[in-house]
């Protein structure tokens, strides 16, 4: 009787372990999709760097950042993806970090189940009604917000573009 | 009842070692197989960062007006010479701001020699999926006139080299590379601000120290960090110390316009970076 037990339990582990890398993989091709995605939208530019963000939902929201340089003045372009998401995602770019008292939004965009563009100008021509007097943007902070829900393994992605 | 302690631990093994699925084995002193990250998988930190390519930081000094010196870059012959993974994964990036720099200066044949170290290096640090390919080394060669088709080879390699990276869980490496690359930046801007002044230099330099704590970062990100790599994150955190520790730089805050060094700040810089990049090109 012993034995029986194992030999229907052990098959069910595996079986499980199997369909748990199967979603891994599943996973991991839809991210690679919508990076190709990104990466087609934001030419003419050329790419330049991709991160992707993952996160595991929680009942509360939460927000995530990515810091990004400007080095040249030459025109970036930001392709947001938010395809993967099952709840609702919002990209808010910032000037300075969370932790500064005197940050300033420059723009907001909803991307829950998009491919959303953004370019640098729109945030420098946001900066400059913002904060006169100053030169250019050079670096971005961006904040995904993330909206709550029943634990699932997502991710947000983003790819930079220079044009 | 005894028995389904034993049916737990069974199924909890299994569990491991399905959610461990998806990532690569690690391979921490192989010499062709990258390492896997087993600590960075599917949730990212909530404050990231992107550091730009080698290429971005080599076309911001070249359009701040720096000049090609020659002789100032690593010589090729040390390729061979770097044994430790660290040596050779901060090396790979030193030599790609190199090769951006010969390019942008229309310099073909160190380009081509640049390209050739790191391939060689490449092989050592797992990387060989993306530069062995023999297309490669022929589109260089074919191109090897049009300084704008070079460049965007450069820019196709990299982001190349990112999604195997990305795929691989092997952001980290990355962010060596990228330390290398940025120390090796700022020697090959130095030289050229040295002969024409720092108050004519404008913001390549500050602009680039921007990136100094996130470089410090990535390093500390590397999860088997050894003694040369703990030596220059000490030596990267002093000179992002140093550099706080200007009065220009305490004055212009965190405002986006940068601080505008004094000469004296700036041979205090420039001195602490050359030193460090003498260091990092010295093999072990």
């Amino acid at each position: 009787m012993k034995y029986t037990q194992y030999l229907f339990i052990l098959p069910a582990f595996v079986l499980l372990s199997a369909m748990i890398r199967q979603d891994h993989s599943r996973f991991d091709a839809l991210v690679n999709t919508y990076k190709e995605e990104c990466k087609k939208s934001i030419k003419p530019a050329r790419y330049e760097s991709s991160r992707v963000t993952y996160y595991a939902l929680r009942r509360e929201k939460q927000v995530k950042s990515v810091e990004v340089f400007f080095f040249t003045d030459r025109e970036y372009i930001f392709a947001l993806n938010g395809k993967i998401a099952s709840v609702p995602v919002s990209a808010h770019f910032y000037d300075l970090p969370e932790s500064s008292a005197s940050r300033h939004l420059l723009k907001s965009v909803d991307i829950t189940g998009k491919n959303v563009l953004v370019s640098s100008s729109e945030l420098n021509h946001s900066y400059r009604e913002k904060v006169p007097r100053s030169e250019r943007l050079k670096k971005a902070y961006i904040s995904y917000e993330i909206g709550g829900s029943e634990y699932a393994q997502e991710a947000i992605i983003l790819v930079l573009g220079l044009k | 009842m005894t028995r389904y302690p034993k049916l737990l631990l069974l199924g909890g093994i299994l569990l491991l070692q399905s959610c461990s699925g998806t990532e690569k084995q690690p391979a921490q002193n192989s010499r062709n197989v990258a390492e896997a990250d087993t600590s960075n998988v599917l949730v990212s930190d909530d404050q990231d960062f992107i550091l730009p390519q080698p290429i971005t930081l080599a076309q911001a000094l070249k359009s701040s007006g720096i000049r090609y010196h020659e002789g100032r870059t690593n010589p090729i012959a040390h390729a061979d010479d770097y044994a430790l993974k660290s040596d050779q994964l901060l090396n790979f990036g030193v030599y790609s701001a190199d090769l951006a720099y010969c390019i942008l200066n229309e310099k073909q044949q160190e380009a081509r020699n640049y390209l050739a170290a790191i391939r060689k290096l490449s092989a050592t640090i797992g990387l060989d999926a993306v530069y062995s390919d023999r297309e490669l080394a022929d589109k260089f060669e074919q191109d090897l006139d049009n300084p704008q088709a070079l460049e965007e080879l450069v820019i196709t390699i990299q982001e190349k080299s990112d999604d195997y990276l990305a795929d691989n869980d092997l952001r980290y490496l990355a962010s060596i590379q990228f330390a290398g690359a940025w120390i090796e930046g700022m020697y090959l801007g130095i030289a050229d601000m040295r002969t024409k002044g720092p108050e004519n230099m404008g913001s390549a330099l500050t602009d680039q120290m921007n990136l100094l704590s996130n470089t410090i970062r990535g390093v500390n990100s590397y999860p088997t960090r050894d003694e040369r790599l703990k030596l220059l994150s000490g030596d990267l955190e002093n000179l992002l110390r140093t550099y706080e520790t200007f009065p220009s730089v305490k004055t212009a805050g965190s405002g986006s316009d940068g601080p505008k060094l004094s000469k004296e700040e700036f041979e205090v810089l420039s001195d602490k970076i050359e030193s460090l990049r003498s260091k990092i090109i010295k093999p072990a």
